[in-house]
């Protein structure tokens, strides 16, 4: 049994799986792109309504054009514990083994494995993401209206929506225009409300959910008349910090990897 | 102002005349530098005409301008300290490329998109010119494997196969680690601006993550030596080739007369 | 011996993963059978960014154009408890809103128009009888500009449901407890989208047999657009859009209309632009397609100045010397144009005609006016001039 479940180990390891599978990824990844190009509409909505539902709905009613993305899926699963055997069994070796150089060395030998397991917690980030978010989507806010985020007893008010224009000439399809969108939030758990500023790529955080600015108006001070609003996409998402844990810990392999690179192989070569 | 479309002909028309005279006068570099070096400048000042039209948010689909540039930045470092005839054939293919993709800018523009409000982030800067650095690395990878593709097969050569495919290595490496800084600055920003790492609105993000397993498989089999270097050669030149092909397709708009 | 290896694992892998994709493909979702009428309706349907999802007999699920989710409801069904209740929706509907002339125009498809009790454009501005009537009995109401709703009389008129493309009176109707449908997407409807878009309102009435109709309709006429214009032998090229201050607005590609100049032989110049309707691009662009571009359909009404080319030439003088404007032919829309959706087939027609008329020979059109080349009037002091 115990040479069974090592022979299994063993072949789970493989490099020539690694090899297939990276090179079935790339295959899929590209027809990807053919499926996805000018049909986003099959998948927009997996970016708030989760794996299973869009799975259930958008995916196996589309499947010419979303099969590619349940072969990814498995290819990725496959990819993730070949990574985990294979990276796994060679720390092992490592470990046991130390050579000339002490610490340092060793930390530069266990560069790659380091990366594989930034990439594990990577994937492992994505399925979290995909399984476990709870999104309010296109939560809309006017001035003085608010909203209040499920099973926290918080609340999200709009104070002030405070843009700041395009004042330029060099921008001519700018000119006049937002070109930061500053909306002045209030941010009440029942005890300190505290006010907090949300613009675009700059999300506030607040009882465990982090809000996204996706649009607004009045997009120039007197564009179409329209009503000051912003829109935003306000999400749970368990899997946030798992995945940027990843990505740090790929980037410290990734450095190590590379200061090996160039100490060790480019001086030597 | 000079319109950025003309000066990006005059940079193509030099990159050209800096291919052909790499062809002509192959031994001389004189030559070849005082037309590439020219076209060079003029290719940062397109790229700079294209973000002083956007900045400070993203320049759409910059790659077809800026990838030469990138190539053209790389070039003194290219060929290393290999033989010179190694070094003048990975050169000359090099310009080769780079006229490739000054035309692919020229015939098939996809400048007509406005810059979005979201790009407004350093990310997104990173996101591009780490992707374009990286892409100009895996060509310089595949240049090498091709020279490493092209070497005689009798065992003198042996060692010109193996430097060339440890030079194919090497870029590719570079690469790798440019490629990856690149998604994750994309993942970032994807995360800041959307709430999540991945947008699906843009199907470009299949063909970076392809291009990445593509290399990663590449490391693997370097790093392993699970091919033979033949495979290894023809795997990384036109595998390599096609894919970034491949990754070129989202920057490319319909067929323009490049005049 | 290695190499032989990964050939063997490829070789597994790629079998598994096409028994996987058979698998896949011989699925089918379950159908849905409507107790009503006994017909089978399936489970999950998606129309561009829009979907319908029948959960139960009893209850459907929809995502409206916003990715916002409403549940649809029988009338007399207890309020369900596992989501917002200002997401809920009792149907058949019995009062609506609407901002949209689309929206109404598809409210006319279905037969539900006698639901309307509120609109947001004045009496004068409207070209449908049956909403002029509404409005002079006091059965429909004006409740103001689309930017200034006087929501005290929205109240009083006791809505069930708001069809909207503005997002921002969401938190206000949610104040008031009344359930919201944003009917614009961000990307542009493509031609399949626009022709089902009535099947996505249709479960709010419970009028699916007519949506299906429609459709039957608009697909008809699609299918003669093709017939007709299989074999002709020039196929024009076509620009839709304007250009307002040097800010250039065109239709992508994957609009309605761009499918639809394709689909009837002929070159949309935009084919290649993908996004949002109502699309900025760069003037250079505009210009370049212009070049050699045959018609140009314009945004502009008449009342707009869309009155000649000469007209728009001077508002626009960017763009006089395009190809349509100098050798080619201008087309503008009538004022009923936008609230005629309803006639989506006619419309379809009207533009294969304007893009064929030498395969309808004798065609009026009732939808478009082709602009002259100077306007009526100067046309007219010209020749007075001359004299």
């Amino acid at each position: 049994m115990t040479r069974l479940l090592s022979l299994l180990w063993h072949k789970l390891g493989s490099i020539n799986l690694t090899v297939a599978l990276c090179l079935l990824l790339t295959v899929d990844l590209v027809l990807g792109y053919f499926c996805l190009n000018r049909h986003t509409s099959f998948f927009i909505p997996l970016n708030d309504m989760g794996l299973i539902p869009w799975m259930q709905t958008y995916g196996i009613n589309n499947l010419l054009f979303t099969g590619w993305f349940f072969l990814l899926l498995m290819l990725l699963a496959g990819l993730a514990v070949n990574t985990f055997a294979c990276t796994t069994s060679r720390v092992i070796q490592l470990l046991r083994a130390r050579g000339p150089g002490g610490r340092q060395r060793l930390a530069l030998k266990l560069a790659p494995h380091i990366m594989h397991y930034g990439l594990i917690v990577i994937l492992a980030g994505y399925l979290c993401s995909y399984l476990c978010t709870e999104v309010l989507t296109s939560s809309t806010l006017a001035p003085g209206t608010h909203l209040s985020l499920p099973g926290t007893g918080g609340q999200v008010s709009l104070l002030a929506f405070e843009p700041e224009y395009y004042l330029g000439e060099r921008l001519a399809f700018w000119k006049g225009e937002v070109i930061t969108p500053n909306a002045r939030l209030l941010l009440s758990d029942g005890v300190s409300p505290r006010e907090a500023m949300l613009s675009v790529n700059q999300p506030v955080r607040f009882q465990g959910y982090s809000f996204h600015l996706i649009n607004f108006a009045p997009k120039s001070p007197g564009g179409m008349k329209m009503k000051t609003r912003i829109d935003l996409h306000i999400r749970k998402d368990p899997g946030v910090g798992l995945y940027l844990a990843g990505m740090m810990l790929f980037t410290l392999g990734l450095i190590f990897y590379v200061y090996e690179w160039i100490v060790y192989r480019e001086a030597h070569k | 102002m000079i319109p950025a479309h003309t000066a990006f002909q005059i940079a193509g028309a030099l990159y050209g005349a800096a291919f052909l005279s790499s062809l002509l006068t192959s031994r001389r570099p004189i030559p070849v530098l005082l037309f590439f070096l020219p076209a060079v400048l003029v290719n940062i000042l397109v790229v700079a005409l294209r973000y002083h039209q956007a900045w400070p948010m993203l320049p759409m689909h910059l790659g077809p301008v800026a990838l030469p540039l990138c190539l053209g930045l790389l070039y003194p470092f290219a060929a290393g300290d290999r033989e010179p005839d190694l070094r003048r054939r990975v050169q000359q293919t090099l310009l080769g490329f780079m006229v490739l993709f000054v035309l692919l800018g020229l015939c098939f523009p996809k400048d007509f998109y406005l810059p979005f409000l979201q790009s407004k982030t350093l990310l997104a800067h990173g996101f591009l010119w780490f992707g374009l650095a990286g892409k100009a690395c895996f060509v310089l990878s595949a240049i090498w494997a091709l020279a490493a593709l092209g070497a005689p097969r009798q065992a003198s050569a042996h060692y010109r196969l193996t430097a060339a495919l440890q030079q194919s290595l090497r870029w590719a490496v570079w690469g790798f680690v440019l490629w990856t800084l690149s998604m994750f600055s994309g993942e970032l920003w994807s995360y800041l601006g959307w709430g999540t790492p991945v947008v699906w609105e843009d199907p470009a993000l299949t063909l970076t993550m392809a291009a990445w397993f593509f290399y990663a498989c590449y490391l693997h089999l370097h790093l392993t030596r699970s091919w033979n270097p033949n495979a290894r050669a023809l795997y990384g030149s036109l595998g390599g080739l096609t894919l970034l092909a491949l990754t070129c397709l989202p920057d490319l708009g319909p067929f323009r007369c490049p005049f | 011996m290695q190499s032989t290896t990964t050939r063997r694992l490829l070789g597994g892998l790629i079998t598994l993963m096409a028994l996987i994709t058979l698998w896949g493909c011989n699925r089918e979702t379950k159908p849905e059978t409507d107790k009503a009428t006994g017909e089978q309706r399936p489970a999950f349907l998606q129309i561009g960014a829009f979907s319908i999802n029948r959960i139960s007999p009893t209850r459907t699920e929809v995502r409206d154009g916003a990715g916002r989710t409403l549940i649809l409801i029988p009338r007399a069904a207890p309020m369900p408890t596992d989501c917002n209740p200002n997401q809920v929706v009792r149907v058949p509907v019995q009062r609506v809103v609407a901002y949209g002339d689309f929206d109404i125009a598809t409210l006319r498809a279905l037969g539900v128009l006698e639901t309307l009790v509120g609109v947001t454009r004045s009496e004068e501005r409207w070209y449908i009888p049956e909403i002029k009537r509404g409005m002079e009995s006091g059965k429909i109401v004006y409740l103001g500009d689309a930017s200034s709703i006087d929501f005290e009389r929205l109240k009083q008129q006791q809505p069930e449901l708001v069809l909207t493309w503005d997002p921002s009176i969401i938190p206000l109707l949610d104040q008031l407890h009344i359930p919201t449908v944003i009917t614009t997407t961000p990307q542009a409807m493509c031609l399949n989208a626009r022709m089902r878009f009535v099947q996505f309102l249709a479960p709010f009435y419970h009028k699916e047999k007519e949506a299906d109709a429609f459709f039957a309709r608009i697909d008809a006429a699609l299918r003669d657009i093709r017939a007709r214009t299989a074999g002709v032998a020039h196929q024009p090229k076509v620009m839709w859009g304007d250009v307002y201050e040097k800010r250039v607005m065109v239709e992508p590609g994957n609009a309605w209309v761009g499918e639809l100049v394709g689909l009837a032989q002929s070159d949309y110049q935009f084919e290649d632009v993908f996004g949002t309707s109502c699309i900025e691009i760069t003037v250079e662009r505009f210009l370049y397609s212009g070049q050699d571009a045959d018609i140009f359909f314009t945004y502009r009404t008449g009342a707009m100045g869309a009155t000649s080319k000469a007209a728009l030439a001077k508002l626009n003088p960017l763009i006089k010397n395009i190809g349509p404007l100098q050798r080619g032919r201008v087309y503008a829309p009538l004022p009923h144009y936008t609230q005629s959706a309803d006639k989506l087939d006619e419309i379809l027609t009207e533009i294969s005609a304007i893009l064929h008329p030498e395969v309808y020979p004798g065609y009026r059109l009732r939808y478009f006016v082709e602009l002259p080349d100077i306007d009526p009037v100067a046309a007219k002091e010209t020749s007075h001039d001359r004299i």
